[in-house]
């Protein structure tokens, strides 16, 4: 996912932008993936969580962040370990993304009643099996993202 | 081959995963299917695949519906099985801390069945405003569903939905309403599903937005029994983005609908049209003034092969842009500082 295409709602015209990436390291294409935002307390970033998805037939199941307004493709080390498609993504507390069902292995669809939750820590970018909620939690940047683009 | 089957093969063709993958389950024990269901409790299980999609969000508290589930027999798990539509609402509350060890079953608070009058959506679309779920669109399949009298249907959900159906959030036993077509002008009918879908507004207080670009829909007409449904077969596929607004009634969303063309010819790259994914990034992170922009990737684009756009997409809302070109990061930067 290389490229960036703006559309101007004004003059309904679309526009082409690149995305950068280190290394040259973009995600792969892929369909039926989900993501969820985060916002930097000071707007200085905005930062897309992608997870999962089908690429040619085969599961992602790396995270990505494509963080805003650089357009630029940062990888987590979340591997295959939670792969699937068709699944959701919800952020709960500013600090969690919720993974919810989807297909864990392609071939199947079979009822996995108490394992159809998966939960990653938005800041450590790591999954946890823990979520602790305090009062007023707010977004943290993770290290990874705020060391490549600067701030936090 | 029989009708349904028939169609299936429209499918198998024309779709990936996972509807591929579910088509060659359902063709091969379709028949045995159906005998087995008679073997099955009278209440489907709570628990379904992909794509059971969370279709609001409250507070930390979840619900989701939709998807599948292949059942099996115990004594085979490994069998072929059965594509069962899935009947239920979830409500999955994260409002506080969660050991998913030790609470991973009191995280669903609720599981309601839908009443039979609701069909079983897989890639449905949503929209969730002033407390009031509200379900359109998607694929109503040719699965089976087990109805509350224990008997099973698979009739008449050979089709996209085409109407618009309302629950109160806060009782979902009850008061579920079928509303008219959503695309009653039929000018453009309610994608298939495979449409992506983005909530833009401040789900807490019950108001937002529904974006959805692309997704799809059978074109050809199909006799099933003696009715002649009418869509199957040749998947017309979309690349226009739809905003529905909240402001209006829920009985009246085909009344504030808005569709804003991304069919320009202005664009000559190629751009992902199902199964697409996107997200709407709030200025403020919290929905509360509608302004940001929507960010769309991935997808793919043509019916029978899962080939992957190589582009990711950005479209600014309430932008003033009058730019005659954009050329290079710096202008992007100068773009969102411009809008931010």
């Amino acid at each position: 996912m290389r490229n960036v295409h703006v559309y101007d709602a004004a003059s309904a015209t679309w526009y082409v932008q690149p995305t950068t990436a280190d290394n040259d390291l973009f995600p792969p294409d892929r369909t039926e993936a989900c993501a969820v935002v985060g916002t930097a307390t000071d707007k200085s970033s905005y930062n897309i969580y992608v997870h999962g998805g089908v690429t040619n037939g085969t599961l992602d199941g790396g995270l990505w962040i494509l963080t805003l307004p650089s357009f630029h493709w940062i990888h987590s080390d979340i591997g295959t370990e939670n792969a699937r498609a068709g699944h959701t993504c919800s952020k709960v507390h500013e600090a969690f993304m919720i993974v919810y069902r989807g297909i864990p292995n392609l071939g199947d669809a079979k009822c996995d009643q108490y394992a159809g939750i998966k939960i990653v820590d938005l800041e450590t970018l790591e999954w946890v099996t823990k979520m602790d909620v305090t009062t007023n939690m707010v977004y943290k940047v993770p290290a990874k993202v705020y060391k490549a683009i600067g701030g936090r | 081959m029989n009708l349904v089957e028939g169609m299936f093969v429209g499918l198998y063709y024309q779709l990936p995963y996972p509807l591929l993958h579910v088509r060659t389950h359902y063709s091969h024990h379709s028949h045995v299917t159906l005998h087995n269901l008679t073997t099955l409790p009278a209440s489907d299980p709570p628990c379904a695949n992909p794509p059971t999609n969370v279709v609001a969000q409250q507070n930390n508290k979840l619900y989701a519906v939709g998807g599948y589930t292949i059942l099996r027999s115990p004594t085979n798990s490994s069998g072929g099985g059965t594509a069962l539509a899935n009947s239920h609402l979830y409500a999955l509350d994260f409002s506080s801390s969660v050991d998913l060890q030790k609470d991973y079953a009191s995280i669903f608070t609720s599981v309601t069945r839908l009443p039979d009058l609701v069909p079983r959506i897989i890639w449905g679309n949503f929209l969730w405003r002033d407390n009031s779920l509200n379900l359109f669109g998607g694929s109503q399949t040719t699965f089976p569903i087990l109805l509350s009298d224990g008997s099973y249907s698979q009739s008449d959900r050979v089709k996209i939905g085409d109407a618009l159906f309302s629950t109160d959030i806060s009782n979902t036993n009850t008061n579920w309403k079928r509303n008219r077509p959503f695309d009653y002008e039929g000018t453009r009918k309610t994608p298939i599903g495979q449409a992506a879908k983005a909530f833009d507004g401040d789900g807490d207080n019950g108001q937002g937005v529904l974006w959805f670009y692309g997704g799809g829909y059978w074109e050809s007409p199909v006799t099933v029994g003696t009715e002649e449904k009418g869509n199957t077969v040749d998947l017309k596929q979309y690349s226009d983005l739809w905003r529905v607004p909240g402001e209006c009634d829920p009985g009246d969303v085909v009344a504030c609908k808005q569709t804003t063309s991304t069919s320009s010819s202005a664009m000559n790259v190629t751009r992902p049209r199902m199964q697409s994914t996107m997200v709407w990034v709030d200025h403020d992170g919290n929905g509360k003034n509608a302004k940001g922009l929507l960010v769309l990737f991935g997808g793919y684009i043509n019916g029978g092969d899962v080939v992957c756009s190589t582009s990711l997409l950005v479209f600014f809302w309430r932008g003033r842009i009058n730019l005659v070109s954009i050329k290079g990061m710096g202008l992007i930067i100068l773009l969102w500082d411009w809008f931010f």
